[in-house]
């Protein structure tokens, strides 16, 4: 998402990071109790992961994640005039940038080629790799692999 | 929602799992607009409104977090 976020960043496109709830709480990243609690994991995340793009917190009570459909790892894509484009319950880089490239599109076409816009959904697919994920839960601590897998 | 249901101590997969197929009912979809709501930027701490976000062109937004 990174490097994305720096191909398109010319052209009009803002990418940023929006700060939610720890969606696999652990001993090592406890959930929130505090905005003190979730700025110094975001901070953590931001230098785990060299993250460039615009960290946004939600407030503690997860405001936005609720109204926007409270998933852990959601993207959307919201254009001009506050018309969403794109959203997903997952954050696939290579299916964002298609439907980045197809907005871009449409919004530089739209006055010349009197392009109209309509509504479409479809089924995606993800992959599955329990030992990176069982890994990465690890990480958070062994409450965080209990409380997925079971003791 | 408070905050102490919001931030679960522990993870519960049955009622995560849930959430995934009400987000299929969610009342935002492609095409209708989207909330403005105040944020706070992390490196700079001050607040700044999403709606800026997309004011001058596209604006890609992932949710998440550390875990």
């Amino acid at each position: 998402m990174e490097q994305m976020a720096a191909r398109y960043a010319h052209r009009s496109v803002r990418s940023v990071f929006l700060y939610t709830r720890e969606a696999h709480p652990g001993e090592s990243y406890r959930h929130h109790t505090s905005m003190e609690d979730k700025r110094h994991h975001a901070r953590a995340f931001q230098a785990e992961f060299g993250i460039k793009r615009q960290i946004l917190l939600d407030d503690l009570e997860g405001t936005v994640h609720r109204a926007y459909g409270m998933l852990p790892n959601m993207t959307w894509i919201i254009g001009p005039d506050a018309v969403i484009h794109y959203k997903a319950a997952w954050t696939d880089p290579v299916d964002i940038e298609d439907a980045l490239r197809c907005s871009l599109d449409a919004l530089e076409r739209r006055m010349k080629d009197k392009l109209l816009p309509y509504h479409s959904e479809r089924l995606k697919w993800r992959g599955r790799d329990d030992d990176k994920f069982r890994a990465r839960l690890a990480k958070n601590g062994p409450q965080a692999v209990t409380d997925f897998y079971g003791s | 929602m408070v905050a102490h249901e919001y931030n679960y101590a522990v993870f519960n997969l049955r009622a995560e799992m849930g959430k995934f197929t009400e987000f299929q009912d969610h009342s935002l979809h492609a095409a209708r607009e989207a909330p403005d709501f105040p944020l706070e930027d992390l490196d700079t701490c001050q607040t700044v409104r999403l709606k800026d976000r997309w004011s001058d062109g596209l604006v890609v937004i992932e949710f998440g977090s550390f875990t």
